[in-house]
């Protein structure tokens, strides 16, 4: 498609129609038969009346003049064209957040701004060339979406994975990645629901935005947690917009439709008759519930507004990962310190059953569970009191919160310990790792009589990390209720190589497993479910972020022009004089059937 | 033939009986052949002398005379005329123009006077001029009889003088009835039209709208026999320069009449069909009443 820097010249279109105007007019004479032009064949008086009128011919006269018209005036408004075959590279910035949502409710014919952002991607797609088209998920950080499109079609097979799923939009980083993924010749396209926050400086960049300012009630916070053998829960509603306005809260636990699904909270009564909620202009109102411990997951729905997604969240029960510590300490000393600082720990429990961590003071104990992980506490006769400096390695999971300034670490003098050092006093390893096949085993120096260390809150801490390490390395998941866009963490069982998703569409996808582990991208609200050989697990994702849901700052537009002086230079060419020459051409054949005539 | 150009010669004829023609010099009332015409010719009656002139007749050199006064001189004897009128009409569709009394006014002139020759006691022929001119059918009867007339011929009639001159009746009276908006040289188509003639007349008959030109403004003008369009505009200049055009033309004619001997007359159609009085022809001693 050509390109006119100048098109207020279109206006010298205006004659065109005074050339038809011309031979209209010039058309219209009185026929009048006479017996012979003998007597009219004077035209020596050119100027004077007598003169010879030469009826202008048409069609073939008038349509070359009519070009000639035409090519003047496209000349003059300065077409360019694409110069080259080649397309020019385009990437698209897509804002992933989940405000882009907004508006596609089943009312809506017209679809919420990702809609109506796809059918313009499409539009731009087919109605110029771009060679290849990638597009980049704008969320909390830059994401290639899928490999790049050479056509619409391609284009928007891929976009239906755009999913809107994060709870932040971070633009500024995804246009860096555009421009460098993209190269210098590459054009960059936003899609978003806002304006920009300053004037686009880079030519090479477009904005568009197809958000619309609207009020809306969202969830803005939740949160579940398992507290003295009670399931508390947190809700926070804000009413995002600048008139005060009224929601309705319904909250149900269990199983959808199922008869116990109306519950009584406190003084409310939520279920099947909703609560009415009344809150001013930019208010934020918590509601705290209390559930029995275990109990199934709970479910807030506020009534449908501009926003959908973020007017539900499930809460799942957490879940609890309880490591069984089997202390096999014959120090009694030493066997008080361990069971007090085990005691300290939330999710430890002393068990010789399949214990998942044991704790010796024996040198050359023999561990019978291959999945349980050891600490070896070595108290040596040869030991010394350390005062420091201590050297921590606090890249380890067992050094967080250390602080030993102040504390005597007594224990062996020797240079010699296996395992990786995590804590060093000098150059004597004082606590020690060793890793096979993700089972660890620790060696701790300590002689209770040389050391303040026990004494010290580093003692608990100490303990507390291994037992919390410990529980993430076990199966199961880190985190049962994320917020969306957030990355669900499970630990499986060894050899397990992969693992089922299904997610809140219902649909399923194989993850593998590495190092036991396995990231669930959770990109969509609502309860994922997992399966691990034997294994099941869910967790939610609820679209909670105060400023996405917030739509009063949405608006629609678009800004920046690629087709500026700067991007032209780039990729196009004027094309005015091919215009001019074939004015040129025309001209002459007109002169020359003028002339023809003439002679005739 | 078309029906109107039978009334125009019922019309024409009707008109003539007023008249007769006029011989071309005071001649007795003597049977066919012995009318003595003005101008000198080849009959035996001796009229005068007059001095040699290069490319006079050897045998008429008067030799008594040369002998007497040493100058040589010719005899010239009466021209004998032949009581006998041949009528030419233009067959040019320029003599038919539409919306005009021209066709009119041409065929009733031509059956005016043959009916006048007949009045005088002259046999008649009459002959149209197309591309070839050709006899009349009935041409030497009464103009009621006249047939096969038509004024469509699309060419310029006045080749047909030059080329193939018509076999007229020697000493006869000739008149020719046309526009004679042509561009051949008037001269030649005369000298075809006056060889042997013992008078030629010319009748130019134009309509009143070749006279004056139409109407001012912007006209497109249509040529009658070539369908040849002009845009012109007209305004005073433009009329005043045709009817320059127009005189020049005429006394190009009126000169080459005078240089061989014949007699121009300039009819106005309109005039000439308001009345059907054919003074015009009276005043040049074509016509008598």
């Amino acid at each position: 498609m050509p390109v006119f820097t100048f098109s207020i010249a279109f206006i010298a279109l205006l004659a065109a129609p005074a050339l038809v105007a011309i031979y209209w007019l010039r058309n219209q004479s009185r026929e009048r038969r006479v017996s012979s032009l003998l007597l009219w064949l004077d035209e020596r008086q050119m100027w004077e009346g007598g003169r010879l009128i030469h009826r202008l011919q048409t069609p073939l006269l008038f349509f070359l003049e009519l070009l000639v018209i035409l090519l003047l005036v496209t000349a003059a408004a300065g077409p360019m064209m694409r110069a080259g075959e080649s397309g020019r590279p385009l990437v698209v910035v897509l804002d992933d957040s989940f405000s882009m949502l907004a508006g596609a409710g089943k009312d809506n014919a017209a679809g919420g701004a990702r809609d109506r952002a796809i059918r313009a991607i499409e539009s731009e797609l087919k109605g110029d060339r771009y060679e290849p088209a990638h597009f980049v998920l704008a969320g909390e950080s830059p994401q290639l979406l899928g490999e790049a499109a050479n056509n619409a079609d391609q284009a928007v097979k891929l976009l239906q994975n755009w999913r809107c799923g994060a709870t932040a939009a971070k633009l500024e980083e995804a246009i860096s990645f555009a421009f460098e993924l993209g190269g210098p010749r590459a054009r960059v396209l936003v899609v978003t629901d806002h304006a920009p926050q300053q004037d686009l400086s880079d030519s090479r960049l477009q904005w568009w935005s197809f958000g619309s300012s609207q009020p809306n009630f969202a969830f803005v916070n939740a949160a579940r947690t398992l507290r003295d053998d009670e399931d508390r829960v947190l809700l926070e509603i804000a009413n995002l917009s600048s008139a005060p306005g009224s929601t309705t809260l319904s909250v149900e636990s269990g199983e959808p439709n199922s008869p116990q699904s109306s519950l009584q909270f406190g003084s409310l009564q939520f279920g099947r008759n909703p609560q009415s909620i009344t809150l001013d202009a930019g208010e934020t109102r918590r509601v705290l519930l209390t559930l029995k411990a275990g109990a199934p997951a709970l479910r807030a729905r506020l009534s449908d507004d501009a926003l959908l997604v973020d007017n539900e969240v499930t809460l799942l029960p957490e879940s609890s990962r309880n490591v069984r510590v089997d202390l096999r300490a014959r120090d009694v000393a030493m066997r008080a310190l361990v069971e007090k600082a085990v005691a300290s720990s939330p999710n430890a429990s002393l068990s010789a059953n399949k214990p998942d961590l044991v704790i010796t003071d024996g040198g050359d104990a023999k561990i019978e569970n291959a999945e349980a992980w050891t600490l070896r506490i070595i108290s040596e006769n040869d030991a010394a009191s350390f005062l420091g400096p201590f050297v921590i390695d606090r890249s380890h999971p067992l050094s967080e919160g250390l602080s030993l300034g102040g504390v005597v670490w007594g224990g062996g003098k020797s240079r010699q310990l296996a395992g990786t050092p995590v804590v060093n006093a000098g150059d004597v390893p004082l606590l020690t790792d060793v890793e096979r096949a993700g089972i660890h085993e620790l060696r701790l120096r300590l002689r209770p009589d040389l050391s303040t260390l026990q004494e010290s809150p580093n003692w608990p801490i100490l303990i507390w990390n291994l037992i919390n390490w410990r529980a993430q390395a076990a199966p199961g998941l880190r985190q049962t209720n994320l917020r969306l866009g957030g990355d669900a963490a499970l630990t499986v069982e060894s050899g397990v190589e992969s693992v089922s998703v299904v997610d809140p569409r219902r649909a399923t996808r194989r993850l593998p497993a590495r190092d036991k582990s396995v990231l669930i991208r959770a990109d969509v609200a609502g309860v994922y479910e997992i399966s691990a050989n034997q294994n099941r697990y869910s967790f939610a994702a609820n679209a909670l972020r105060r400023e996405e849901s917030d739509l009063t700052r949405a608006a629609s537009g678009r800004w920046g022009n690629w087709a500026n002086a700067t991007a032209l230079q780039w990729e196009y060419r004027s094309v005015a004089w091919a215009l001019l020459l074939l004015a040129l051409i025309a001209l002459a054949v007109h002169a020359w059937l003028v002339a023809r005539r003439t002679s005739r | 033939m078309n029906d109107d150009y039978r009334e125009y010669l019922i019309a024409g004829e009707k008109a003539g009986m007023r008249y007769a023609v006029e011989p071309p010099r005071t001649a007795s009332a003597a049977p066919a052949g012995l009318q003595l015409g003005r101008q000198a010719g080849a009959s035996l009656e001796f009229r005068d002398h007059r001095d040699y002139q290069p490319g006079d007749d050897l045998r008429r050199i008067d030799w008594n005379a040369f002998a007497r006064s040493d100058r040589l001189t010719v005899k010239l004897y009466r021209e004998e005329i032949s009581p006998h009128l041949d009528v030419v009409l233009d067959g040019s569709r320029s003599m038919a123009l539409e919306s005009t009394a021209k066709a009119r006014a041409a065929i009733g002139l031509a059956a005016a006077l043959a009916v006048a020759a007949e009045n005088a006691g002259y046999s008649h022929n009459a002959w149209i001029a197309r591309a070839y001119v050709e006899p009349v059918a009935n041409g030497s009867n009464r103009p009621a009889l006249w047939r096969s007339l038509a004024l469509d011929f699309r060419g310029n009639p006045a080749e047909a003088f030059t080329r193939t001159p018509p076999e007229f009746r020697r000493q006869g009276m000739r008149v020719l009835i046309s526009d004679l908006l042509w561009l051949e040289e008037p001269t030649a188509v005369l000298l075809s039209l006056a060889r042997g003639a013992a008078l030629l007349v010319i009748a130019q008959t134009l309509a009143s709208v070749d006279a004056d030109p139409p109407e001012r403004g912007r006209v497109r003008l249509l040529d009658s026999e070539t369908d040849e369009r002009r845009e012109i505009f007209i305004d005073d200049g433009a009329i005043s320069r045709y009817r320059d055009a127009l005189a020049r033309h005429q006394q190009n004619w009126h000169r080459a009449c005078r240089q061989i001997g014949a007699v121009m007359v300039n009819v106005i159609a309109e005039e000439v069909v308001a009345d059907w009085n054919l003074r015009v022809l009276v005043d040049a001693g074509v016509l008598k009443v």
